[in-house]
């Protein structure tokens, strides 16, 4: 017995010191001494914990996926790969010119000639007019679709039918010889430019498959053939994407796509305490979706925040949305009490130092027309308000759905407490590992309340509130009016916002967003979050830009 | 008068050197006047109390039970704060916001709904527990209740069903014998922690609905997955128990005086074995400690809200570094009960067969 207990303490003492040595040797002894300067070349390394949720170009709607898309697709129109104010700037891509009709119905775009896709094979108006009808196909089921069937929006001819139906033709998707593309609008609209230069736009072999892509290789060739600067040569679902540049990438004359690593591996699944050592040890140059909230702060101690470790203030809007086609959210007072119960500070304290700024409003200060929400408090939940509120709403049954990563699931039980100092307290909740937007985004489905974030697709508030938030964009599946707010008066609001031009729509825009909030409560804003990254040593910092569309920018992205 | 002097007789031998000194009238010598032979429950008793540290194991082992009981609603009347209370004061700490250390009195302006009568600061003895600021000690306190709930209960199930299926089918032979003992194989092979990672992701939410109204969600869960894949082991030791004992004279001698077979196994079979239950339970009960935090480690187990020994051991890597502590408490608890109940087990099975440690 004594020496099965001399034993035990014995392999006690083994293990501690095994786990102290671990301790002190992780970080530093696996560092490479890199060289200082920035080098063309190398395979720039990622992770992703809760990996993608689409490989398909247009299908990918995801932060991490539009960041590699925006480097391998060749849109129409792009934008600038630049910071700032400058990053928001259209310019023309595989289109070296585009002409719109007198009545603002037509656009006529003009390609440029010799471009080619990562398999050789020319790009030319017909592979466009392939992708645009995959965007449309209901088989494909791509979120950019009610972008271009949007009755007081964007509103291609024949599209609405043909995403109805997926059989047909759409009459307003032509083209007039192999260089020459023609998109018809059933009204005018100055917002088409900025959706063909959205990644899902890209041009596509013409032979890709009228449904959904999920692994690569694909569809006969030994890649995922792309026009951009780089292509997607492997993805093995839940396990890795590679990424390699395209040698038959030319910029003819456009602004061409930056290029400095070779290519980009992401390793899928990683642990985001994982990740934090990896990248520590510089196995790993980057976490693609971030690390665990409690990371931040002693890193930002370490390394401040403008070398390898960073915060850039983003449009990423966090918010609760709620159900208002059913169950007790259907009721305005029920989700008002949400907007004066929740503590806004906290839950975006609970990301983590830098984390970002409360506010109740949808839009956020990137984006034009942003005005900043009165109606609810932002430091401080009115928890007296909000019961008042909730009073005789309290007793039906709440489907919390939420991401079941570790800031999901810190997140979701504070919320859940904030929920029952409200007085809500029937509340069953429902974990995701991935897909909760997409989940939330099927109509018809169980939720009640969720947390979720939306990052500007372009700078408009159009992309806000009239895509969160207009009951007349409500499909089955990929939905992003996830609350299924479906207000007739509040749509023709959002319709008249809509049809405005310069400094007047922006303003009816930042007043619809009080407005909104403040009569109906939809959902609740939460924060305007900030993008908190840390790389390798073996990342050149001066090589780490953010765009305002995309967050980090790849292509400039440098290895010493 | 002399006084009676007890002497400590073990074994049969010394119960016949007994009689003999006794016919002898004390001329063999060793022995004093009054000697009592031991019963068997006696003499396993006698040898355990030798046995010092199973006894300290033991007594461990049921001041953590009264721990578990009682100690979580002592200790939060005493802190003046539940377990599941939120202190962001407590969770977000200093410039890199994180959980406050060990001995820390944290403010109660930091709690998101602040307890009746908290006023200044609150004590938390071993720190928060993560960002949201729960402290540490008490969640251990109810952790273990937790814990301890799945192992116990998880070793219950087991033992009853390996039990009642091993004495049948080591009794019965035959058939019986060949359908429990593939069921045994089959149980044996397959893979249980893939269909409870599978169970976790489909039928798990529904299931962990299932409280009775005293177990917290998962509870539920974890102690019939344990019990359906866990049974085999002791209906192998049970069987094989069986199959020696019903050749054993007693029981031919309840047979000829007219006993059925219900009641040679109640009253003759499952008597004897009881000393291998005792000893098995004692043992997996540590080894599903391990398990439930293992399995809530990888967020499989009980629900993360709630605590438990593995749920406060998973949030632990998130501060390796800055907060180590986090790890060291809740490993420090499953160390020390898990090494308890092993050497309860070893110190028992020496006591009811010494010739087991030989």
């Amino acid at each position: 017995m004594y020496k099965r207990l001399m034993l035990s303490l014995a392999m006690l003492a083994v293990g501690a010191a095994m786990l102290a040595t671990a301790g002190i040797a992780s970080p530093g002894s696996a560092h490479k001494q890199s060289s200082p300067q920035a080098k063309k070349g190398g395979i720039f390394k990622a992770t992703l914990f809760a990996g993608i949720e689409n490989i398909d170009p247009q299908r990918s709607y995801y932060v991490p996926e539009w960041q590699y898309e925006w480097l391998t697709g060749r849109m129409l129109l792009n934008y600038r790969h630049a910071t700032g104010g400058r990053g928001y700037q259209l310019v023309n891509d595989a289109a070296k010119s585009y002409t719109v009709s007198r009545d603002g119905k037509t656009y006529t775009f003009h390609l440029r000639h010799g471009m080619r896709l990562s398999n050789g094979k020319p790009i030319t108006a017909a592979n466009f007019k392939h992708t645009f009808l995959r965007v449309l196909n209901p088989n494909v089921g791509s979120p950019l679709a009610s972008f271009l069937t949007d009755p007081a929006s964007v509103n291609i001819v024949g599209a609405l039918a043909y995403n109805t139906s997926g059989k047909g033709s759409v009459a307003g998707i032509k083209t007039k010889g192999p260089y020459t593309f023609i998109i018809k609008l059933v009204k005018a609209n100055a917002l088409l430019p900025t959706l063909v230069a959205l990644p899902p736009t890209q041009a596509e072999p013409t032979n890709l498959p009228m449904s959904k892509i999920t692994a690569v290789p694909c569809c006969g060739y030994n890649q995922l053939p792309s026009g951009g600067r780089y292509f997607i040569k492997s993805y093995v679902p839940d396990r890795s994407i590679q990424i390699r540049k395209n040698p038959f990438y030319k910029p003819l004359g456009a602004p061409a796509t930056p290029g400095v690593v070779s290519g980009f591996d992401y390793n899928i699944g990683v642990q985001q305490d994982q990740a934090l050592l990896l990248t520590k040890s510089g196995a790993i140059d980057w976490a693609a979706d971030g690390l665990a909230p409690t990371a931040y702060g002693p890193l930002f101690q370490q390394y401040g925040t403008k070398g390898r470790a960073r915060v850039f203030q983003t449009s990423v809007s966090d918010y609760v949305t709620m159900n208002n086609a059913k169950g007790t959210f259907s009721n305005t007072n029920a989700r008002k009490a949400v907007s004066f119960g929740i503590n806004r500070k906290a839950l975006v304290n609970i990301r983590g130092p830098k984390a970002g700024y409360p506010q109740c409003s949808l839009l956020t200060p990137a984006i034009p027309g942003y005005k900043k929400c009165t109606a609810y408090p932002v430091n401080k939940p009115n928890l007296a308000k909000a019961q008042q509120l909730a009073a005789g709403h309290t007793g039906g049954h709440i489907n919390y759905w939420y991401t079941a990563s570790t800031t999901g699931t810190l997140i979701q039980q504070l919320a859940q407490s904030e929920l029952n100092a409200i007085g809500f307290h029937n509340i069953d909740k429902t974990p995701y590992q991935s897909g909760l937007f997409t989940a939330l985004g099927k109509k018809g489905n169980a939720y009640d309340f969720a947390i979720v974030g939306w990052a500007a697709d372009f700078p408009d508030p159009y992309d806000y509130i009239n895509k969160l938030l207009s009951g007349e964009t409500i499909q089955d599946v990929q939905n992003n009016n996830t609350a299924y707010f479906n207000n007739t008066k509040a749509n023709a609001l959002m319709n008249q916002a809509a049809a405005k031009r310069g400094a007047a729509r922006l303003k009816a825009y930042g007043n619809l967003d009080s407005q909104i909030m403040k009569t109906w409560a939809p959902i609740a804003g939460i924060d305007n979050r900030n993008d908190r990254e840390f790389f390798s040593a073996r990342v050149a910092t001066k090589s780490i830009i953010q765009s305002p569309i995309y967050e980090i920018d790849l292509g400039k992205i440098a290895l010493k | 008068m002399s006084t009676p002097q007890k002497t400590e007789v073990v074994g049969g031998q010394a119960g016949l050197a007994a009689i003999a000194a006794a016919e002898t009238q004390g001329q063999l010598g060793e022995l004093e006047p009054e000697v009592r032979a031991r019963g068997y429950w006696e003499q396993v008793w006698i040898r355990f109390r030798r046995d010092k540290v199973a006894i300290v194991s033991g007594v461990f082992i049921i001041l953590l039970l009264l721990t578990a009981a009682f100690g979580g609603p002592i200790a939060r009347h005493i802190l003046g704060h539940g377990p599941d209370d939120i202190n962001l004061a407590a969770g977000s700490h200093g410039v890199t916001a994180i959980p406050v250390g060990p001995w820390s009195h944290v403010p109660c302006s930091g709690f998101a709904i602040p307890p009746a009568g908290c006023h200044g600061t609150q004590l938390y003895p071993l720190g928060a527990s993560d960002q949201l600021g729960r402290d540490e000690f008490l969640r251990l306190l109810y952790g273990a209740r937790v814990s301890l709930e799945v192992a116990i209960l998880s070793t219950i199930g087991v033992m009853i069903i390996g039990v009642i299926l091993g004495t049948i089918a080591g009794f019965y032979r035959g058939w019986a014998d060949t359908a429990i003992s593939r069921v045994i194989e089959l149980t044996m092979v397959f893979p249980a922690l893939l269909f409870i990672i599978a169970l976790s992701a489909t039928v798990g939410p529904r299931v962990n609905h299932i409280t009775f109204g005293i177990f917290v969600p998962g509870t539920v869960t974890l102690v019939l997955v344990f019990a359906i894949f866990g049974w085999y082991y002791p209906a192998r030791i049970m069987r094989a128990q069986v199959l020696s004992l019903r050749e054993k004279e007693f029981v031919e001698a309840a047979r000829m005086v007219g006993a059925g077979d219900a009641r040679i196994m109640r009253s003759h079979i499952i008597p004897h074995l009881v000393a291998p239950i005792i000893v098995y339970s004692t043992l997996t009960v540590a080894t599903y400690i391990l398990l439930e935090a293992g399995l809530s480690f990888l967020g499989l187990g009980i629900d993360p809200s709630n605590p438990s020994w593995g749920n406060l051991l998973s949030t632990g890597p998130q501060y390796y570094l800055t907060q180590p502590w986090l790890m060291v408490w809740p490993g420090l608890v499953i160390l020390a009960t898990t090494l308890a109940f092993n050497l309860l087990g070893d110190g028992l099975r020496d006591a009811f067969d010494p010739r087991s440690s030989q």
